[in-house]
């Protein structure tokens, strides 16, 4: 039985608008397939090993609680650096997404940030909400559907993207982009979570992770015609499909 | 001249609205705003005795209810905005409701159900003597951002405001926080022992974990301890950094058994107990916040307790309708009000169905991602008894997949195009109870439903888990 371990990083801090959910969705597919899931949380002062870990997830969260993350994550940095450099999967969102990046200019100033990205935040005026639709420009065209709800604007240093905005905001609702694809890192602003209304990324994840860890590629087939109804409410009324 | 045309105008649009069947309050008093900003100044200047404003996530529209029906047994004349139009055009139109044509109210006490987003711009135009605080849960954030914005903005609104006295939930460690940075006289209410209907224990496993909004402490970030948890955020806590901790009391409540009553104890040797039936941990703390306010107000006790005995729950809340089977409605809004209400209905041993409708209108909050945080796994433990899940309104699918990833079966949950159907599948199934839940804008149309169809019942709620 393959046996992979999902890390919840800050899930006491970071835990904004439904993101947990997004763990809930990699536990269960992975479950549905016979695949051993273990969540392992990481909160701030914890020791694990991150050596150990499969997937790493981190959300969003208000801006005081993104502070106290901010100043531990210095702590773990290297781990982190080191996983994503081995092509570790890693989803991160909305603020845990910010993070990620060399800084995060708010009114305040600036917020040192992780620099694992080569991108940065600044944060605008209007807050930008509603539902997105999102076109994944990974190998196969994929709609990514959800729901954005941030003040900051994210602008990409030359970075690829996780995809081009068809309708809302995404990274800073001027240049189109939305989110980021370095390595195996997704970050994104798309909340609702992502991952049970996006079955195509969460499997992603789960196969990088099969991969990393026994060269399997394969994932078999599962059941999403909930899923796709789910999907297909957003994709009309975005007016994108009839 | 301005005003009385702008309470004529919106007079008329109030009667216009009803007779074409529109609920939302609302409306009406947007538009006299519009027309003479000062109204809402104007009117609580001309009442009597006393204002008291409710605010906080859940249980305000009940709290403020519960305080309307003791002040009428108590022979007052009240405003009130019972239907719980709670945004600033609700509260003026509460006000036009009860004036004449020239403005003129006559009112004992104002008592105001307030939306905490909203409380800070009330405070610019009414004074009121009394401030309650139910609690502050993650509700509807897409419209309205963060909790801490909301509380930082009260904070400044309440230095400007040092007249009105605040009775704040001692449970809460957000509202604690809040009301000690502020110079206002404070009352605190608070439980006194453990409930049944919650889950005491601190640090409960993955399945059972709460959402808990602010266990940090707001002071200076760290942990918060809890000697005694309940729900939400609320418990006895601590700080063990820098000693922040819940603050005794000068009311609180224990809920006892045989016959089931709230035993309340406060200060200037206070004591009361009120008998409404049922009575769970939400509805403790509403009557508790009611009790409290009516004590400092010095109403007889016997006043308060006769008073709450004629309180009735406004609708949707625990509602009771009979259609082939005995049917429970309820309006879900926020992931705790939600975990409460699934706990509550796990106690129920019959065989039942559970209907959830979930719309996603502006007023009801645009993203569902709340879904996600209610935690539908509690459903898990008495799944044996559930024959079906239906789930309508425009975002039933999102409802579906929730309960897929909760672990239900999916060939026990049906989806229903409209609320109509929904009832129709519900009513015609072999289960001895059925639940239906609904979240705002699919109220009414469901309500007026199960209404039309239901058989007599007598006219008993079960008392608000909202
Ligand atoms: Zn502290």
């Amino acid at each position: 039985m393959f046996q992979i371990t999902i890390c919840h990083l800050y899930p006491e801090l970071l835990n904004l608008y439904g993101d947990t959910g997004n763990i809930t969705a990699l536990v269960k597919r992975c479950q549905w397939r016979n695949i051993q899931a273990n969540v392992v949380k990481y909160n701030v002062g914890d020791h694990i090993k991150f050596t150990d870990i499969d997937i790493f997830f981190i959300g969003g969260g208000a801006d005081s609680e993104q502070g106290i993350a901010s100043s531990d994550m210095n702590k773990i940095k290297p781990y982190l650096q080191q996983a994503v450099e081995e092509c570790k999967a890693l989803l991160a969102i909305c603020g845990g997404y910010q993070l990620l990046g060399k800084f995060y200019h708010t009114r305040q100033g600036p917020i040192e940030g992780l620099g694992i990205l080569d991108l940065h935040t600044e944060s605008g005026e209007k807050r930008l909400v509603g539902n997105i639709v999102v076109k994944m420009t990974a190998e196969k065209p994929y709609f990514l559907v959800g729901f954005e709800n941030h003040t900051g604007r994210t602008f990409l240093h030359g970075l690829k993207p996780l995809g081009y905005v068809v309708s809302g905001y995404g990274n800073n609702g001027i240049d189109k982009t939305e989110g980021i694809r370095y390595k195996n890192v997704f970050g994104t602003y798309l909340h609702g979570p992502i991952l049970p209304k996006n079955p195509v990324l969460c499997d992603e994840l789960i196969r990088i992770a099969l991969k990393n860890k026994y060269g399997v590629e394969i994932l078999s087939e599962l059941d999403d015609s909930i899923e796709e109804m789910a999907r297909r409410h957003i994709l009309k009324s975005q007016h994108i499909l009839s | 001249m301005k005003r009385i045309f702008a309470i004529i105008i919106s007079k008329v649009i109030m009667k216009l609205a009803r007779f074409l069947g529109h609920n939302g309050t609302n409306f009406c008093g947007e538009a006299a705003v519009k027309i003479y900003p000062d109204l809402l100044e104007w009117f609580s200047s001309q009442v009597k005795k006393g204002i008291i404003l409710v605010a906080g996530t859940n249980g305000k529209t009940s709290v403020n209810n519960m305080i309307n029906a003791i002040l009428k047994e108590a022979g007052y004349s009240v405003v009130c905005n019972e239907l719980g139009a709670n945004l600033d055009s609700g509260i003026v139109s509460a006000f036009i409701g009860s004036s004449d044509v020239l403005g003129n109210i006559n009112a004992d006490f104002a008592c105001l159900e307030i939306d905490e987003a909203v409380l800070p711009k009330i405070l610019k135009f009414i004074k009121p003597d009394f401030i309650i605080f139910t609690n502050i849960f993650r509700d509807q954030l897409d419209r309205y951002c963060e909790i801490e914005m909301i509380l930082n903005k009260i904070k400044t609104a309440l230095k400007d405001n040092s007249g009105a006295r605040l009775i704040i939930n001692a449970d809460d460690p957000s509202l604690v926080e809040m009301g000690e940075s502020v110079p206002n006289l404070k009352y605190y209410y608070g439980m006194n022992e453990s409930m049944d209907t919650t889950d005491n224990h601190v640090g409960a496993d993955s399945k059972n974990e709460l959402i808990k909004d602010s266990i940090f402490c707001r002071r200076c970030g760290n942990r918060l301890q809890y000697e005694r948890y309940y729900y939400g955020q609320l418990g006895y806590y601590f700080c063990r950094n820098c000693g922040f901790k819940r603050p005794v009391p000068d009311f609180c409540a224990s809920i006892e058994k045989t016959p089931m009553h709230l035993k309340v104890s406060g200060r200037d040797f206070f004591r009361a107990n009120i008998f409404t039936g049922f009575i769970n941990s939400y509805t403790a703390y509403n009557t508790l916040a009611a009790v409290s306010c009516a004590a400092l107000l010095d109403i007889p006790t016997a006043v308060i307790e006769k008073g709450l005995l004629g309180y009735k729950p406004q609708i949707g809340r625990m509602e009771k309708f009979f259609i082939n089977k005995p049917i429970v409605f309820n309006l879900v809004k926020n992931p705790v009000g939600f975990n409460e209400t699934l706990k509550a209905i796990g106690q129920d041993n019959r065989e039942k169905t559970i209907a959830i409708g979930i719309n996603d209108y502006v007023q009801d909050g645009r993203d569902v991602s709340w879904l996600w945080d209610t935690n539908f796994e509690i459903l898990l433990d008495f799944d044996d008894k559930i024959i079906k899940y239906i789930v309508f309104g425009r975002r039933r699918h999102d409802m579906a997949l929730r309960l897929k990833y909760a672990g239900i079966q999916m060939n026990k949950i049906k989806l229903a195009d409209s609320p109509k159907l929904a009832v129709h599948y519900m009513v015609s199934d072999r289960s001895s109870v059925a639940y239906i839940f609904a979240n705002y804008s699919l109220l009414f149309e469901t309500r007026s439903i199960l209404k039309r169809r239901s058989k007599d019942v007598s006219d008993y709620h079960m008392p608000s888990v909202s």
